[in-house]
């Protein structure tokens, strides 16, 4: 066997322009697998574990029917008690909101927005917008009157700090009803989605607004492993029985299942694409590196070689190109992923603005990739299987040779 | 003569060609359907946005875009339009007037964005009940709720709305309608937030008058380009009180995704075709080296170097030629065989607030092909190039003694 592969490896460089061309195409065709993969893979794992740039929770907590018509009724009076009584992992990351929808006034525009009655202190940490607060700061805890809104709300109503709003919004008695607030903070936003809609007061001021009394229309809870929201959303609603809606992003959501079935749909496609081509560049060099060798490989069964012992040699000559071919082309990868998960190597930040939204998930238009070893070997185990299964034909097509007819070839 | 003579050689190995065939036809078809489904959609989605909501090109007050003020309007609007239609022959123009209100049932409310329509003119379809018609005295008025927001509302076909808002003097207006149907207007943004109204109640509901703060161009036309008919527009608008701009204008990310879009394509083009070409660079050297003693022959009987070059040269691109035939066909016989493709659980997918169509018309756009072609030829040239310049300088003693 050792003897076989040593002389499959002479074979190979024989002919060295043919295996290195060969082994470049291959190892691309790995190479370009092996880098979409890991953007793909990061985009998700990023649309999925960074909800906190547009304030989702891995799960939502809400009264029984409250997110149907999000009546503003139908709040959890006792949040805080609730809330404190979850059943939660270490680093998880708690806030209760009231939420509304109303219309922003100033003097001359007016705009549709979603309030968001807040406790500044715990919404910073499941809101990055509220942490990139970029002109004025966050208003203080007692602050009845405060209200931060976005930067592209700022541009088009034409608002700075300090200014005079007036927001409408339906009370829970049906009612319309209006307060006066003044802009404390311009916070900086992915996208305009949020930007241009959202607006937050304080949990004490929304109360009042929309004469609610205490509690919170939503419990949001962000975790550190996304993959663990189903689980805690069961134990969640195991603690808190009926009467509550307990919901993870994905069910709230549905674009990051479809996102993930697309993505995979999509890279199953390219694979097969790339491999296909791959695999007809190794038939045909293989092919045509046997008939070459017609004669070469008659005397050798002439000299009793077994046909058996040809295949083998052919087998090893390709396993031999599809090593070549796999280490360059996972050395490439691998290189790429690599340097592409410390620095965005795609970076539309320019053209796109900061954020792209897709259905509700926000990810930079920086986009990196992810480096894992582990996800790059099945595409480099595919490269090998393809090289044995398609050095077969020619493996055998030269072993059923007689001889005598091999030897007269030229 | 020497593409015959091309031509005999490619036949003398039958299976090899047809391999570097079967290659170069799949690389084409692969990156002439995916783009193809690309342009089909982006052709969808632009026809969308330029015969619905968005139009072609929009007239506003100068400034509204960047700050649409509800007292920033255009204050003539008939004047306008006629002569917008002076200068763009065949385009049809809505008026529209454009605000914000709550509007609510006793239940239920929602900031939303009011939409003052002409009816009928496609601003929006109606997927529930009917769209607006002409208002008549002594009858509530009416109004067209996006899906999602009259879900959210809980109000249906037939139900009744109030709209609260502010009207231009500063004074709080306040009305009820009847909601007479649902409409998709086209975006998840705006299927949550607007209620469309005629757009004399709109009008009256903001105390604007006859004014207007948009008027809607709608060219017939599908073309992406639309730098002639926006200059003549602008040239017959008083632009020291009018704005006039296209909807990639309006929308500059959407026009940035798709440019971004069509560059990822080129570059995925690129390595295929790189792939490809190295396996014709393989294949062409080797059929090449089989050859060299029959070279010999040809220069030793006095062939130019030249001729074998533009021989070998033209076996790769008769490749070349045949692959992209085949692989064109194919593209062609797959995209309209198929007629159209749904991506369904993606049709929630809404991108920069525009909803990518989830069900998209396939057809073979000539960019495609002809980049393709482009391409193809340039690969095979090079991937001929090379081996071809080796067997030209070959001396023919040296290469009649091999082998």
């Amino acid at each position: 066997m050792l003897a076989t592969l040593t002389i499959a490896w002479r074979n190979l460089w024989r002919n060295r322009r043919r295996t290195l061309v060969n082994m470049s195409a291959i190892g691309l065709g790995l190479a370009l697998v092996v880098i979409y993969g890991g953007l793909i893979a990061r985009m998700l794992g990023d649309a999925k574990g960074q909800l906190d740039n547009t304030g989702l929770g891995h799960i939502e907590i809400s009264q029984e029917g409250w997110r149907r018509h999000r009546s503003t009724k139908l709040v959890i009076t006792d949040a805080d008690t609730v809330a404190a009584s979850l059943p939660l992992p270490q680093g998880a990351e708690v806030s209760a909101r009231l939420l509304s929808r109303g219309l922003l006034s100033s003097a001359r525009a007016n705009q549709a927005v979603e309030v968001h009655g807040v406790d500044w202190a715990r919404e910073r940490d499941v809101a990055l917008y509220l942490r990139e607060v970029r002109q004025g700061t966050v208003p203080a805890a007692d602050d009845a009157h405060g209200i931060v809104i976005g930067e592209q709300l700022a541009e088009r109503m034409k608002l700075q700090v300090g200014h005079k709003l007036r927001l409408m919004v339906q009370r829970a008695d049906g009612e319309m009803g209006a307060a006066l607030f003044r802009v404390r903070g311009v916070f900086h936003a992915l996208t305009p989605g949020i930007g241009l809609r959202r607006v937050l007061i304080s949990r004490a001021a929304a109360a009042d607004l929309l004469g609610a009394g205490g509690g919170a229309h939503q419990i949001v809870v962000q975790i550190d492993r996304a993959a663990d929201a189903p689980q805690l959303a069961d134990d969640v609603r195991g603690r808190l029985g009926p009467g509550f809606e307990v919901l993870t992003y994905a069910q709230i959501y549905p674009i990051f299942e479809a996102m993930e079935s697309l993505m995979n749909g999509a890279i199953l496609i390219g694979m097969v694409f790339v491999y296909f081509l791959v695999g007809l560049g190794i038939f045909n060099t293989m092919l045509m590196s046997v008939l070459e060798r017609t004669r070469e490989l008659g005397v050798m069964q002439a000299l009793g070689t077994r046909p058996g012992g040809i295949v083998r040699l052919v087998l090893a000559e390709s396993f031999w190109i599809a090593t070549l071919s796999v280490a360059f082309g996972l050395a490439l990868g691998l290189t790429f992923t690599w340097v592409g998960s410390r620095r965005a190597l795609l970076d539309f930040s320019q053209q796109m603005g900061e954020g792209v939204e897709f259905g509700g998930a926000v990810m930079r238009s920086a986009f990196l990739t992810e480096f894992s070893v582990r996800s790059a070997l099945p595409p480099a185990l595919y490269v090998y299987l393809m090289a044995l299964v398609v050095a077969l034909y020619p493996a055998w097509r030269v072993s059923r040779m007689r001889p005598v007819d091999a030897l007269r070839a030229t | 003569m020497l593409v015959l003579l091309a031509w005999r050689n490619l036949w003398r190995n039958r299976r090899r060609t047809i391999i570097t065939l079967t290659a170069l036809a799949l690389g084409v078809m692969g990156i002439v359907s995916l783009q193809s489904y690309r342009e089909s959609a982006f052709a969808q989605l632009l026809e969308g946005i330029t015969t619905q909501l968005v139009g072609h090109i929009q007239v506003h007050g100068r400034g509204y875009q960047e700050a649409p003020d509800v007292g920033n309007v255009v204050g003539d609007p008939i004047t306008v339009e006629a002569t917008v239609k002076g200068v763009l022959p065949g385009v049809q123009s809505e008026r529209r007037v454009l605000g914000a209100g709550l509007i609510g049932t006793a239940d239920s409310a929602a900031g939303a964005m009011v939409m003052g329509v002409e009816p009928d003119r496609g601003s929006f379809t109606v997927t529930k009940g009917k769209g607006l018609s002409e208002p008549k005295a002594g009858q509530a008025a009416q109004a067209v709720l996006g899906v999602d927001l009259a879900e959210q509302l809980g109000v249906d076909v037939g139900g009744e709305v109030v709209l609260v808002g502010q009207a231009l003097d500063g004074s709080v207006a306040n009305d009820r309608y009847r909601v007479v149907g649902l409409a998709d207007a086209g975006t998840f943004e705006l299927n949550a937030t607007a209620a469309f109204l005629h757009l004399a109640d709109a009008q009256s509901f903001f105390g604007l008058g006859d004014a207007v703060h948009q008027l809607v161009l709608r060219l017939p036309t599908d073309d992406e380009d639309l730098a002639a008919p926006l200059a003549a527009t602008r040239a017959a608008l008083d632009l020291r009180a009018l704005e006039a701009l296209s909807w990639s204008e309006m929308l500059p990310e959407l026009k940035n995704t798709i440019r971004i879009k069509r560059q990822g394509q080129h570059s995925l083009g690129a390595i295929v075709f790189l792939i490809v070409g190295l396996g014709v660079l393989n294949i062409m050297t080797m059929s090449v080296f089989e050859r060299t003693r029959e070279i010999g022959v040809m220069l030793a009987l006095g062939t130019r170097p030249r001729r074998v070059l533009a021989l070998i040269v033209t076996e790769s691109l008769l490749q070349g030629l045949l692959g992209l035939a085949i692989g064109l066909a194919l593209s062609a016989a797959l995209l309209y065989g198929a007629g159209s493709i749904d991506l369904g659980g993606l049709a929630s997918g809404d991108m920069m607030g525009i909803r990518f169509p989830s069900r998209v018309e396939l057809h073979l756009p000539p960019g495609a092909a002809i980049s393709a072609g482009i391409t193809i030829l340039a690969t095979m040239s090079v991937g001929g190039l090379l081996p071809a310049l080796r067997a030209a300088r070959l001396r023919p003693v040296d290469a009649m003694r091999s082998r």
